[in-house]
């Protein structure tokens, strides 16, 4: 534990054993094909289906349309608005209207342009400023069952202490419009899914999936299978940030083919079709306002944020939340005003994506902060340092911030980049800037409300003295199988070579609710934890036995049970056996759920004077109090050193310095490998990764990776990375996350030192060379 | 996405490769190298054949001498080559550009100076064209660039054939009726779709490079948002060769993917025989051919900014080229 460790299934990885999704192959089995039909048209209603002629082709098993499934999905149960198919009318470009299940892709390709499908064409609704006018028919509404006047799907208002008052107290208030492209998470590997209806009647699906348990839910309502029926396999996984942690379309489309036909059918997708499928960030539209006193500390906020949210729901209450909320930390604001909307738009559905909801917020708040520390004549390393908050305080909102490593954060970069001798006083076109982040540690509250643990974990050992880890929290690449085996591991003291991990299998599986929101670490190593202490009392109280010493005398070190004074042991194994002697079994449990007002803790709404709300664990008591409410926030501060090419407007990144309290590191290997990632992700945004939609028609235009530009390996800046270790009270050994947080510091750090570089704010992301041209340009 | 069916032939001479290419030349095909552009193109169905004529067992077109360039040679194994580098600056400027290392590995210069035009509304998936129609290039018979029916735009994206253009280097081509020898400048056709006077089944085979190349100074600038991987957004090839008095003998800058073909300034240039090198100099030339550029709003981005960098390159090359 807290040590750099290889990840338990990198050899698998490097040398190809690893089995993903298209590897897949069911011995003795015709495996079909399947392919997707996918609507041209933004906005349109379907008048006709006409596949006759595709159903004649020769190798063409069968062929699904809505008329197979009309059962409505989607992540949140509240916003339920997908289906396996289109029905009656298609939202955007790439909406699937049709499946073929055939004997290859050739045969399937062969036989989706043969279906022919008759279209009357609606206006697309493309602007989100245009979602928000009232509409005058029906057909005008995407979604027509959404609740909201136009084509708005949620709007949110959120207001703290009194902003008008504190703007009357400030001294600098500086406010800005930013814009936000679209941006995908590129993940390695692109979606596919393998599904198997067998005679006995039941489903298997295998699905690139970060929420197996969310797939295996969805399945049920779709399929009209009861849950223990359908097995959901998450195989290796080639990335994720987000975008396989919604159940998906594609997923039904296979599971009902296969009903169709009792045969294997496989759906992978192209690079085209993962933009297709989008759930990337949202494009936003942010207008921001910061007030400050006179000694540099933050009075107010106010944020106004229009959100893209394309044609379906996905995450999306959350995002809008999030896009206010989380900006009520890593500084004390107390006044704080929000109104958020997303709407529907004839797109590809904007979702989850790693810093979800926080990025672009954070962008524009870093960016108003370095503006009002240049108008008040402060250092913006000094101006975040002021205003930062301490352990164990509350947020204008009631979250309760427990570790907080934020200032050693600042501190340690403000140092390792010799920013002093740096800041305003490098050569023109050269500069330096900071940004800092905060970000949640899992969900505090679920996202199905029932009585369930929010992770559980079993830990079972036999006679081999093999430790077999089940959990459904989801490998996705990001390591959280270590990490089970090292949290097993330590409370066992045993070594990792004994500890298996299974993860995979709904069937064996213990429900977690998946890898996303930063939970996993937290949630998952906490149960983890729990199941492995279950197991390890179990033996001690067979070693008791055997030994005849009281367990409170006993210990574990180096798969051997001794006595405090070590005079005395039995191996593990002994300890074992006779556990399993007296019961035939040696099993452990552990579950985590999000506290209720431990008594420890600061008591959010006692120290508001308020009382608590029931069913709201934490935070306050007001509408929509638990969104953005974890257990924990992790916290960052980045400092980025760059260079402007002024006749080109070329970005080179050269350096960053890169500090992140994850309370602690249990693989410090696995939290560098995130950070490093997340500013390789970071940078992208910021400089050159977005979604550029066709004005007319809706299409995306680049969905593909030439088009759409990833920071390419040779463009990566030295990273140095400093972990901050603040010892979470609650964590598991301490920890918290360490997998999104990472992403927020470095888009506006780089903002900020193009601004040192060359004097100029540049409010829409990405920060492109012909924006910067054109930037300097009107600064002469 | 998978690759269409195809029968692949596999000749190992030239003569072996003109006579499979007339047996099948009705039912149609396509010569193969390297790949690296084709095979993306085939994958998104793009004027597919049922024949590959695969050169890589062409032996004989593997080489590189002192002046001349075998067309089947890697990108890699010219940047790679010490005496390139320094008798033709430019070329190796130029294709270590192409592309990423592992695009190098596999690519070779015969295929860069033949790779099809690119543009935005052609370069992308079967699916992707027919939400928007499709294009001149593919199967409609509208552009999409410019509304009309006549001509398309796709934009040159070799970075190897402006240089040579830039050289006066020669091409040979080889095929049923014997060999012919081109002056590169007159290889390209002002056409996206009919891109150059090649004969269908005829092969490039050599690059011939001038006598004096040791003697004149070259370089390549390229615009690309990233540093690998990325196709010329505008790029500037350059030539410089100066007489005794270090005065200005002949001076040739020639655009890629700004148009449809290797697009040089010559009727600029010339005027600038017998001058010397001066930051005036620099900056009139420069001026004028940015000024005469007109980039089709076809690639990532916006028309005006790939015009104005268009003068910052050529300023950039023959500030260097004065310098070499």
């Amino acid at each position: 534990m807290g040590k750099r460790t290889p990840l338990v299934d990198g050899s698998a990885k490097v040398t190809g054993e690893a089995v993903y999704v298209d590897d897949i192959v069911l011995p003795g089995q015709v495996m079909l094909v399947g392919k997707i039909l996918r609507s041209p048209f933004a906005h349109a209603k379907i008048k006709k289906i006409d596949y006759s002629k595709a159903k004649k082709i020769k190798g063409v098993f069968a062929i699904a349309t809505s008329k197979d499934s009309k059962n409505r999905f989607g992540v949140l149960p509240i916003t339920k608005d997908e289906t396996a198919f289109a029905i009656d009318k298609v939202t955007f470009i790439g909406d699937q209207v049709a499946a073929v299940a055939a004997i290859d892709e050739e045969t399937a390709m062969n036989a989706i342009d043969q279906i022919d499908v008759e279209y009357e064409e609606l206006p697309p609704i493309l602007k989100p400023e245009k979602s928000l006018e009232p509409i005058t028919n029906i057909d005008q509404k995407i979604q027509p069952w959404s609740k909201y006047e136009g084509n708005i799907f949620k709007t949110v208002n959120q207001n703290f202490g009194n902003v008008e008052k504190a703007l009357k107290e400030s001294q600098v208030i500086k406010k800005g419009k930013f814009s936000f492209n679209g941006v995908t998470h590129a993940f390695t590997e692109p979606m596919g899914v393998v599904a198997s209806y067998a005679s006995d009647g039941r489903l298997t699906v295998w699905s690139a999936t970060q929420v197996p348990h969310y797939l295996h839910r969805a399945l049920s309502e779709v399929m009209e299978m009861p849950m223990h029926k359908i097995k959901v396999i998450r195989p290796y996984v080639g990335g994720g940030f987000g975008g396989k942690s919604d159940p998906f379309p594609h997923e039904m489309a296979a599971a009902i083919l296969s009903k169709k036909t009792g045969k294997p059918v496989k759906i992978l997708f192209d690079r085209d079709e993962v933009f297709i499928s989008n759930h990337g960030r949202h494009p936003t539209k942010t207008e921001m306002q910061i007030s400050a006193n006179e000694k540099g500390e933050f009075t107010s906020l106010e944020i106004d944020a229009l959100i893209d949210g394309g044609a379906w729901g996905s995450f999306g209450v959350i995002t809008t939340y999030y896009n206010g909320v989380l900006s009520l930390g890593p500084y004390k604001i107390n006044n704080f005003n929000y109104t958020g909307k997303r709407v529907y738009t004839n797109k590809p559905a904007s979702g989850a994506m790693r810093g979800h909801g926080a990025v672009n917020s954070r962008f524009a708040i870093e960016t108003l902060i370095d503006e009002i520390a240049e108008d008040a004549g402060i250092d913006p390393c000094d101006i975040r340092l002021k205003n930062a908050y301490e352990p164990n305080s509350i947020t204008a909102n009631g979250f309760r911030i427990t570790s907080c490593g934020i200032k050693e954060c600042i501190e340690k970069v403000k140092k390792a980049s010799g920013w002093e001798k740096k800041f305003g006083k490098m050569p023109y076109g050269k500069g330096i800037g900071v940004g800092c982040g905060f970000y949640i540690s899992g969900s505090a509250l679920p996202i199905n409300w029932e009585r369930m643990p929010q992770s559980t974990v079993h830990v079972k050992i036999d006679f081999d003295g093999g430790v077999t880890v089940h959990s459904l929290a989801a490998e996705i690449g990001q390591g959280s199988d270590t990490m089970l085996a090292q949290c097993v591991g330590e409370v066992l003291k045993c070594d990792m070579s004994r500890i298996r991990i299974y993860s995979r299998n709904t069937d064996t599986s213990p429900i977690d609710l998946g890898s996303y929101s930063s939970r996993v670490t937290f949630m998952a190593g906490l149960a983890a934890k729990r199941a492995a202490q279950d197991v390890k009392n179990q033996i001690i109280n067979a070693a008791s036995k055997i030994m005849e010493i009281p367990t409170e005398d006993l210990m574990l070190e180096n798969d051997r049970i001794f006595d405090l004074k070590k005079t005395k042991s039995i191996s593990i194994i002994e300890g074992i056996r006779e556990a399993l002697h007296d019961s035939g079994a040696l099993h452990g449990k552990g579950h985590y759920q999000a506290p209720n007002l431990n008594p420890d803790l600061p008591r959010v709404d006692e120290l508001r004077g308020k009382e608590s709300t029931k069913g709201v664990p934490m935070g306050g008591s007001h509408k929509g109090a638990a969104a953005g409410l974890s257990p924990s926030y992790s916290m960052s501060a980045y400092i980025c050193e760059l260079e402007v090419d002024v006749e080109t407007g070329l970005v080179k990144v050269e350096k960053v310095w890169a500090a992140h309290d994850c309370g602690k590191a249990l693989n410090p290997l696995s939290v560098e490998g995130q950070i490093e990632g997340c500013i390789h992700m970071g940078l992208g945004q910021a400089l050159m990764e977005s979604f550029d939609y066709n004005r007319g028609t809706g299409r995306i235009e680049n969905s593909n990776l030439l088009d759409y530009r990833c920071i390419p390996p040779t463009m990566m800046p030295d990273v140095d990375v400093f972990i901050v270790e603040s010892e979470d009270p609650e964590g598991p050994f301490g920890a918290k996350e360490a997998g999104e947080g990472p992403i927020l510091p470095i888009l506006p750090a780089v903002a900020n030192a193009i601004h040192d570089a060359v004097g100029i704010r540049l409010r829409n992301l990405p920060m492109t060379p012909e924006k910067i041209i054109s930037a300097l340009g009107k600064k002469k | 996405m998978i690759l269409p069916p195809f029968e692949i032939h596999t000749p190992s001479s030239l003569e072996e490769a003109i006579k499979i290419s007339e047996k099948i030349k009705s039912e149609g095909f396509d010569y193969i190298s390297g790949g690296t552009d084709l095979l993306q193109n085939y994958k998104n169905r793009l004027n597919v054949k049922p024949h590959l004529i695969s050169l890589k067992e062409v032996k004989e077109l593997n080489f590189i001498k002192e002046n001349e360039i075998g067309a089947l040679s890697t990108l890699d194994s010219i940047t790679t080559n010490k005496k390139i580098k320094k008798n033709f600056t430019g070329l190796f400027e130029a294709c270590s550009q192409v592309g990423s290392i592992l695009v190098r590995k596999t690519a070779t210069i015969g295929g860069n100076l033949l790779i099809d035009n690119r543009c935005y509304f052609y370069n992308q998936t079967a699916f992707w064209r027919t939400s928007l129609g499709s294009c001149l290039k593919a199967e409609s018979d509208e552009c999409r660039v410019i509304p009309q029916k006549e001509y398309c735009v796709a934009t040159f994206s070799s970075d190897s054939a402006p240089m040579l253009v830039a050289v006066n280097a020669k091409y040979e081509l080889h095929g049923s009726k014997g060999s012919r020898i081109i002056d590169s400048g007159n290889f390209y056709r002002h056409d996206g779709i009919r891109r150059n006077i090649k004969q269908k089944n005829e092969i490039i085979t050599k690059i011939i490079l001038p006598k004096n190349i040791k003697e004149t100074k070259t370089g390549y600038e390229k615009l690309r948002i990233r540093d690998t991987f990325d196709y010329p957004l505008v790029s500037v090839a350059g030539s410089l060769q100066k007489n005794s008095k270090n005065k200005i003998k002949k001076i040739k800058i020639v655009l890629g993917a700004v148009g449809t073909y290797p697009i040089d300034n010559d009727e600029i240039t010339d005027a600038f025989k017998g001058e010397k090198v001066s930051e005036n100099l620099i900056d009139e030339i420069s001026e004028k051919i940015q000024k005469k550029a007109q980039p089709y709003n076809n690639l990532t981005l916006p028309v005006g900014y790939r015009k104005k960098m268009i003068g910052v390159l050529c300023k950039r090359l023959i500030r260097r080229l004065n310098t070499q």
